[in-house]
């Protein structure tokens, strides 16, 4: 009896003490959670339903804006072909941008993987990504310096006798779609890393010891296993790219503007809040359905070759 | 089925490292050959290489007497099994057993028909729609077998393919291995570090060590005749005696022992003659495997003298059992020379009927012709 009482000291306050603990610790959780939900609601929430609001308020040029609930701004924004075709616009060379990241970026990646050395293999990670160190309008501005008439690639190709004259790329549309790529090809060089690191290498070996000359084996066996990891990329490039202001405003020419850019130019130039917050609700609305279509596709596809992994490791412990 | 060479194969890694250093190998037609050593001894190097997957710096592979040293894995026709299966996680079962078929260009059908045809050989009829990581260890293990043998290869690879399993699954698999394989007539290599696993499975073993072939043979050869102290250190458990010869008669040889015992022991069977050098005062190694040990009790006149006991006819050494261990089908006595060398002894269960405790003191005895002089 001694034996069994002595670990709760106190008889009588057993009870309290051992169901306490528990209810003091949601408690503590609960008021844990304040901080990172106030912060959610600080810097998120309330940003965002403010947007919401303005958008729906009445434009006064060359005076601010008034409260009230006008549908005027949406209306603007889909009946006029400008910002219906920079929307337009802006999905397509965020596509493009995209399709260019993966179809530069995996070759990259794939050789990256396979070198043998692992000293090596962290040198090009760190170079490939080491341009994120350096925020987007200095390497948007490096890039208009290299792609202008004065000095860089025009003067190259001019000397080289491609061209009768210096030309200037810079801005116009291949400098922007240059610098997207520039500015987006880590994030897509990151996110296939990961997937095809996770491919053991013996898969490979396997489908050539079955009789795959490299070339299927890629096909039928490396591909579909980097898919997951290729689509994850793919998606974060394009929403990227449309959310990015300062590469088309930097490198772009107006054909090349993206809605971003348009946004900010009503805000700033304009000084029409009102339209600029409606343009960003119609943005934010696609780019939210897109993210969600997306993320469906590849949450469903049924590449999935690390769950399998993980539970084929465990099952073999049994 | 067909036979296999490795001739003078050598194999160099970056840095110097030599994998694999000069061997010639064969595997016979229909037989089942282990490579067997530690790790870094170049026996998956040398599957390797019978795969296509490395290129011997010199020297020759051949299948089937073809020499196919330059010749891609895809082009080999050989089935390999990998120590991680590599099964692959996107394709159903029948898929993955399929793909060596479909890559020949089988017409989907004859391919299925075989495919499934093989999953009933390794009695995974029904399971042909599932994914990989829906199937326990063992069954993964024999889908790898499936797509290994569905091409109907020329020679069957296997590289550590029961490494991850636990001791009882891995016994149920190896009878299963053994089983197919001689169903199949199929020549087959298989790499592995476990000497057990080696004994049970192989027609012949080949130890090697530090990318050479210490010995070839069949396992009882392997155990009983080993021709180096390695091979009898690593396959088995086994008692060594460092010594000098002091008399010789043929291939028999009485060593004295470091501690001053006299041992009588022959010389390994054919492999290789001993050099002319090994005459009396050779440095010399003794192996006696712990079966071969006899324990008896002390008698209080030999007292802790040299051991001598006439009525056994055979000098022994006093010891003092440290440890007994129950292990199974075996008792294992531990026990210590009085120089605080370790010996191990060992006795089927039931046979060890001696009144020997912890702390008694007792003397060993060799049985005549079971020790081996090793004299590298």
């Amino acid at each position: 009896m001694a034996l069994k009482t002595q670990p709760s000291s106190i008889p009588g306050g057993e009870t309290v003490t051992a169901v306490a603990p528990a209810a003091r610790e949601g408690r503590w959780a609960r008021l844990l959670l304040i901080y990172p939900v106030g912060m959610l609601v600080v810097f998120f929430v309330i940003p965002l339903v403010m947007m919401f609001v303005v958008s729906f308020y009445r434009n006064i040029p060359g005076a601010g804006w008034e409260p009230a609930f006008t549908l005027e701004n949406y209306v603007r924004a889909f009946s006029r072909g400008l910002y219906r075709d920079r929307l337009i616009y802006t999905l397509e060379i965020s596509a493009l941008n995209a399709v260019l990241c993966l179809l530069i970026g995996y070759p990259f990646t794939y050789y990256l993987v396979r070198l043998a050395s692992p000293f090596w293999r962290k040198v090009g990670l760190t170079l490939a990504i080491s341009t994120l160190w350096l925020t987007y309008v200095v390497r948007s501005y490096a890039w208009s310096v290299l792609l202008s008439a004065t000095s860089g690639i025009g003067q190259v190709l001019f000397w080289l006798g491609v061209t009768e004259r210096p030309t200037g790329y810079a801005p116009g549309p291949l400098a922007t779609v240059v610098g997207l790529l520039y500015v987006f090809l880590p994030f897509m060089i990151l996110s296939l890393y990961g997937s095809l690191k996770a491919i053991d290498p013996s898969m490979e070996e396997a489908s050539m010891n079955l009789g795959a000359r490299p070339w299927r084996t890629f096909w039928h066996v490396v591909l579909p296993l980097s898919l997951p990891g290729a689509a994850a990329g793919a998606v974060m490039v394009f929403l990227l790219t449309m959310g990015n202001y300062v590469v088309p405003s930097i490198l772009g020419q107006p054909a090349q503007w993206t809605m971003p850019v348009i946004i900010t130019n009503q805000v700033m130039n304009e000084s029409n809040v009102p339209f600029g917050a409606a343009m960003s609700v119609i943005l934010l609305a696609v780019l939210g359905l897109l993210g969600y279509a997306t993320g469906r596709l590849v949450g469903s596809a049924r590449v999935n070759p690390y769950a399998g992994s993980r539970v084929a490791e465990g099952g073999e412990r049994r | 089925m067909s036979r296999v060479d490795l001739v003078q194969v050598t194999k160099t890694y970056p840095g110097g490292v030599k994998a694999v250093d000069g061997v010639s190998l064969t595997v016979e037609a229909g037989e089942f050959l282990t490579l067997l050593g530690p790790s870094g001894c170049g026996k998956t190097t040398s599957l390797r290489m019978i795969a296509g997957f490395e290129q011997p710096d010199s020297g020759k592979v051949l299948i089937g007497g073809k020499d196919v040293t330059r010749v891609p894995p895809y082009e080999r026709d050989t089935g390999m099994v990998f120590q991680s299966l590599a099964l692959f996680p996107h394709m159903t079962v029948l898929d993955n057993v399929m793909y060596g078929l479909r890559m020949r260009r089988v017409p989907r059908p004859e391919a299925e028909a075989r495919a499934r045809e093989m999953l009933a050989l390794v009695q995974l009829s029904g399971f042909e729609q599932r994914r990989p990581h829906q199937l326990s260890g063992g069954q993964r293990q024999r889908v790898a077998f499936a797509r290994a043998l569905a091409i109907n290869p020329s020679i069957f690879l296997l590289d550590e393919p029961f490494a991850a399993l636990d001791a009882k699954l891995r016994d149920e698999l190896q009878v299963e291995l053994r089983r197919l394989q001689q169903r199949l007539r199929i020549t087959t290599v298989f790499v592995t570090h476990n000497q057990r696993e080696a004994m049970t499975l192989s027609d012949r073993i080949a130890v090697m060590r530090d990318g050479r072939v210490e010995q070839v043979g069949t396992p009882q050869e392997v155990y009983e005749e080993p021709a180096t102290v390695f091979v009898a250190g690593f396959v088995g458990m086994t008692n060594f005696f460092k010594g000098r010869i002091v008399s010789k008669e043929g291939v028999y040889v009485r060593v004295r022992t470091e501690e001053g015992y006299e041992i009588v022991g022959r010389l390994p069977a054919p492999n290789g003659a001993p050099p002319d050098g090994l005459s009396e005062g050779a440095a010399v190694t003794v192996s006696v495997r712990p079966e071969a040990l006899r324990l008896t009790e002390s008698r209080p006149e030999n007292g802790d003298g040299a051991g001598a006991n006439p009525a056994a006819g055979a000098p022994g050494i006093p010891v003092t059992v440290d440890m007994i261990r129950f292990v199974g089908e075996l008792v294992e006595y531990h026990l210590f020379t009085p120089s605080g060398q370790e010996l191990i002894c060992t006795y089927q269960r039931g046979q060890a009927a001696l009144p020997l405790g912890q702390g008694a003191k007792a003397v060993v005895r060799v049985e005549p012709g079971e020790a081996r002089v090793l004299w590298r």
